[in-house]
């Protein structure tokens, strides 16, 4: 489980902030990004010793200001059962299945892959490409798989990245 | 996605609403400034008009006083944004737990 | 990455930049080690032996993660955490 998946299922539930400076945040989680940036209503702000405290009707936090969060416990499992239901609807279209479940749930490693492991994955993938390139069926194949990631959300990074190698591939052969 | 999925330019700060209201900003370091909203742009740089700054406590910068000291027009980088509230409907209250 | 995800649903122990000490499950992380704790606790060490404080879950940022080590749950049950005496440690200083 993605830690922005679990921020993503808590909007609309009271969460607590701890920001580096020691303040901490109660509030309603009312919507976040990629960046951990939150947006919260209803707000009780508590200084750093806990002696003072202010009421703040919305506000915004910048993710990269913040130490922790806690969320209800209720939320994690509000999250498996949104994994478990997106498997199931995978499931349900068959073919597509493999490609669009990796970008949709696992978008966050995908991006990891092309970022950190990308020089390994990158030649290995491509010696892969270029076993497939003589068969033009199999090539076309590997495209229609690009497509589904791409479409899973921020598979699109994965997506145009291993497209463009696929073109080379083809151009190779 | 779920439909609250926010894509990735857009700020899900919306400045919008608050242009010409008075807003508070809070800065990773410490200071802490309110002012008239004016302008802002999607990396949360943000232009306050009639700006006051509260002055922290000597010996500790973590409090602020009640003590202001006038700005002005100014200009805040949005990198070193850390808080942003509407002025209105934030004020100190008593201990709630 | 690839070390952390082998400790998925074991309990682990984090220490934070603050110098706090986080025992829970971990749930979930991402490529910034931002990390997900179920369950989890923390630890406050005093001289008046370990005082445990139940904290639920917990979403804790990548930055502020100094340590990650997996718990012997065998040998931690039988750790008498009220006798254990020692000092907090200090935050980590940039």
């Amino acid at each position: 489980m993605l830690p922005l998946s679990l921020l993503r299922t808590g909007q609309g539930h009271q969460i607590m902030v701890e920001l580096k400076n020691g303040e901490t945040y109660n509030g309603l989680l009312v919507n976040c990004d990629n960046w951990m940036n939150i947006n919260l209503k209803n707000v009780i702000r508590t200084s750093k010793d806990s002696d003072k405290f202010w009421k703040i009707q919305s506000c915004y936090i910048r993710g990269n200001t913040i130490k922790y969060i806690s969320v209800p416990d209720e939320i994690i499992d509000l999250v498996a059962e949104e994994e478990q239901t997106l498997r199931t609807t995978y499931q349900q279209r068959g073919d597509s299945n493999r490609g669009r479940g990796r970008g949709e749930g696992f978008g966050g490693r995908g991006r990891g892959d092309a970022s950190g492991r990308g020089r390994g994955d990158n030649s290995f993938r491509g010696g892969r490409g270029g076993g497939n390139s003589g068969d033009s069926s199999s090539a076309s194949r590997g495209r229609g798989e690009y497509r589904g990631s791409s479409r899973g959300g921020r598979g699109d990074f994965r997506g145009s990245s291993r497209g463009g190698r696929g073109a080379n591939n083809n151009s190779t052969a | 996605m779920t439909s609250s999925f926010n894509p990735k330019k857009e700020s899900i700060l919306d400045l919008q609403k608050f242009l010409g209201k008075e807003i508070c900003v809070k800065f990773t370091g410490g200071r802490e400034v309110q002012g008239i909203l004016k302008g802002y742009d999607q990396l949360v740089n943000i232009t306050l008009d009639q700006t006051q700054e509260f002055i922290r406590d000597a010996e500790d910068p973590l409090i602020t006083t009640d003590e202001k000291r006038f700005l002005g027009l100014v200009v805040c980088r949005g990198s070193s944004v850390m808080m942003v509230c509407p002025t209105e409907g934030c004020e100190p209250i008593d201990n709630p737990y | 990455m690839a070390m952390l995800e082998s400790y998925l649903k074991k309990q682990v122990l984090v220490l934070t930049a603050d110098g706090r000490s986080i025992i829970g499950t971990l749930r979930g992380i991402d490529q910034t080690i931002n990390v997900v704790l179920e369950k989890c606790h923390e630890r406050v060490y005093s001289e008046e032996g370990i005082e445990v404080i139940p904290l639920g879950v917990h979403l804790i940022k990548g930055d502020d993660v100094a340590v990650i080590g997996e718990v012997d749950d065998e040998l931690d049950k039988k750790l008498n955490l009220k006798e254990i005496i020692a000092e907090p440690m200090k935050p980590i200083v940039h």
